[in-house]
């Protein structure tokens, strides 16, 4: 067990190695931030006054080096045009992401678990093909579209929600709402898919004849094993969530770190824009370690046969 | 859910799927309106339903008095292209790293394993973001984006296929009759995994074009004046307040139209692959 979480640590960094070179080498190589900050008409002396400003006359592994240790440090340089502190910007923005994507993954979850289940137990019924049906559809929704009809219908046709920003929590509901449907047919296909193949086993037919009763047997027998490749793919979807997350931000203008990467993106602000992905793809490595160590907690047998997977 | 059911999710699927590369492949002919001109009399007209609609735009017309439904039909050619070209790209590079992973393990798989773990990891939206804001907007450039930032998922599936593959019979005797490597992955394993692949792609193309359509909508992509549906939709959310059949509509053509990308590669899956039902592309749950 030590040895394997060991070795997925291991895993993790060097995929944050990975992800950082990823974004120095977009944001340097493929595209030079001196000629996409200055003015095209810029004469040379003042690209390289710039480039002396920035430090980006120095060689690319020196930067990418002082990049990295001041990451290490949580510097990630200062905003091009505030002049704040990236990281402190980014801490700024951290709670709305959280809160929005946790609450997304609530509205989520409490959709796709129960309906899952439902669609399981229910089998070939109408109900499970309505499930079903729903499940294709909301997989098939963009869902920056979704969010344009959810302010239309509630925000400006019925004025009972507002359409965007952040505050109380009438604010988070719509976000919230497109977050979740975002994340919820996936979601309750797997569980859907995963409470069949628990109904079958021998252990349920044993609490059933032994008595159990037969909603114990399904959220207390059944649901548990059909946990585990749900806790699996959603801390690989964790990746997906916060693409989801970019999305719903940009749509409410919610004030979370995606939308300041999105801004940042467009002004080329790269500072930030390194802190941000770099930022938020840390969380998705993190995510998926716990995600994984999750897993071994819930079912033993994995740890076990996994060393080589 | 029964066979026959799943067989009408395939046919209609298809429709879908055919009308929409119909409209792109036709649009001149079906549209009814010249979808650049703008027409100074004609602007903001709401769709026929509406008080002030008319028959001669049913689905409205946009602030320049451009017809919406035939900004629409054009907007599919975008949209089926983008979403087409970026799964060859994305494809013909993910099935390449799969089957050498797969294929040759130790080293190159873990070499190929890890970058493949790098890009899942990677918020995939800013990954393209980033390129995008780096290379510039441009139909190219997004499609070398997406192509290049959508190929792990093909990756996974086909190095778990290929390991499989690699240890039935028929390869180990290709392998002993002394056939390269080259053709033995050629002419013995890529056949074998040609369904999965196949069903892939079809529901990676919706997925391609969600993407294309979003990057278009906060103008990272297909730049205006061309039609593309996500930039309608940008457009159209600015007015959303007061005339929202402009973001409605073109939000509705990607809707409809991946909805049928969906159900045409699940009903495929089912006809191709019967193994493996109500499993997304993938993801495997066993």
């Amino acid at each position: 067990m030590q040895v394997y979480i060991l070795h997925r640590l291991f895993q993790a960094l060097f995929v944050c190695l990975g992800i950082s070179l990823i974004t120095f080498f977009l944001l340097h190589v493929v595209g030079d931030p001196v000629l996409l900050l200055l003015p095209q008409a810029a004469s040379d002396a003042d690209v390289a006054l710039l480039k002396d400003q920035l430090g980006l006359d120095r060689p690319l592994a020196a930067q990418y080096l002082s990049f990295l240790t001041d990451a290490l440090r949580g510097d990630f340089g200062r905003s091009l045009f505030t002049q704040d502190s990236a990281f402190a910007l980014i801490l700024e923005r951290l709670p709305a992401t959280l809160e929005l994507t946790l609450a997304g993954m609530l509205v989520g979850l409490g959709i796709a678990i129960p309906l899952g289940v439902i669609s399981a137990v229910k089998r070939g019924a109408l109900t499970d093909r309505l499930c079903t049906v729903g499940a294709v559809a909301g997989q098939a929704m963009p869902i920056f579209w979704l969010g344009i009809m959810l302010i239309l219908v509630f925000a400006v046709k019925f004025r009972v929600l507002p359409a965007s920003g952040r505050g109380t929590v009438w604010h988070l509901i719509l976000p919230a709402v497109t977050l979740g449907a975002y994340l919820a047919p996936l979601t309750m296909r797997l569980t859907r898919s995963g409470m069949l193949d628990v109904l079958t086993q021998d252990y349920i037919r044993t609490a059933r004849a032994k008595g159990v009763r037969e909603r114990v047997v399904l959220f207390k027998h059944a649901l548990r094993n059909a946990a585990i490749p749900i806790v699996t793919i959603l801390g690989v979807q964790f990746g997906r969530l916060l693409g989801g997350a970019v999305v719903t931000e940009t749509v409410f203008a919610w004030p979370g770190v995606a939308s300041l990467a999105v801004k940042a993106i467009r002004t080329y602000d790269y500072p930030v824009v390194q802190g941000a992905v770099v930022f938020l793809a840390l969380v998705v490595v993190l995510a998926n370690l716990l995600a994984d160590v999750a897993v071994t907690f819930l079912d033993p047998r994995i740890r076990l046969g996994r060393e080589h997977g | 859910m029964g066979r026959l059911a799943r067989l009408r999710f395939l046919a209609v699927g298809a429709t879908i799927v055919l009308a929409a590369v119909l409209c792109a492949v036709m649009a001149p002919l079906l549209a009814p309106h010249d979808p650049y001109l703008p027409v100074v009399s004609a602007r903001l007209i709401p769709p026929v339903w509406d008080a002030g609609g008319t028959w001669q735009h049913p689905l409205g017309t946009d602030p320049l008095g451009r017809d919406l439904l035939s900004r629409i039909i054009y907007g599919a050619r975008v949209s089926i292209s983008a979403g087409a070209l970026a799964v060859v790209v994305s494809m013909t590079f993910g099935v390449l790293m799969g089957l050498l992973a797969g294929y040759y393990g130790g080293l190159v798989d873990s070499i190929i394993g890890n970058l493949v773990n790098v890009i899942l990891a990677y918020p995939f939206l800013l990954l393209a973001l980033a390129a995008i804001a780096a290379l510039g907007p441009s139909f190219g450039n997004m499609i070398v984006v997406l192509g290049l930032t959508g190929w792990p998922v093909y990756t996974r599936v086909v190095r778990a296929e290929t390991l499989k593959v690699r240890e039935r019979e028929f390869v180990q005797a290709a392998r002993a009759l002394g056939l390269g490597t080259a053709r033995i992955i050629r002419a013995h394993v890529l056949p074998n995994l040609l369904n999965t692949i196949i069903v892939m792609a079809s529901l990676e193309v919706a997925r391609m074009i969600i993407l294309e359509s979003f990057l278009s909508f906060l103008g990272l992509g297909i730049q205006p004046p061309t039609p593309s549906w996500g930039g309608m939709l940008g457009e159209g959310r600015v007015y959303m307040l007061t005339h929202w059949w402009l973001a409605a509509f073109p939000g509705l053509a990607i809707f409809i139209t991946t909805l049928g990308i969906n159900l045409f590669g699940d009903g495929l899956r089912d006809v191709l692959d019967p193994h493996r039902v109500l499993t997304p592309a993938g993801v495997r749950t066993e």
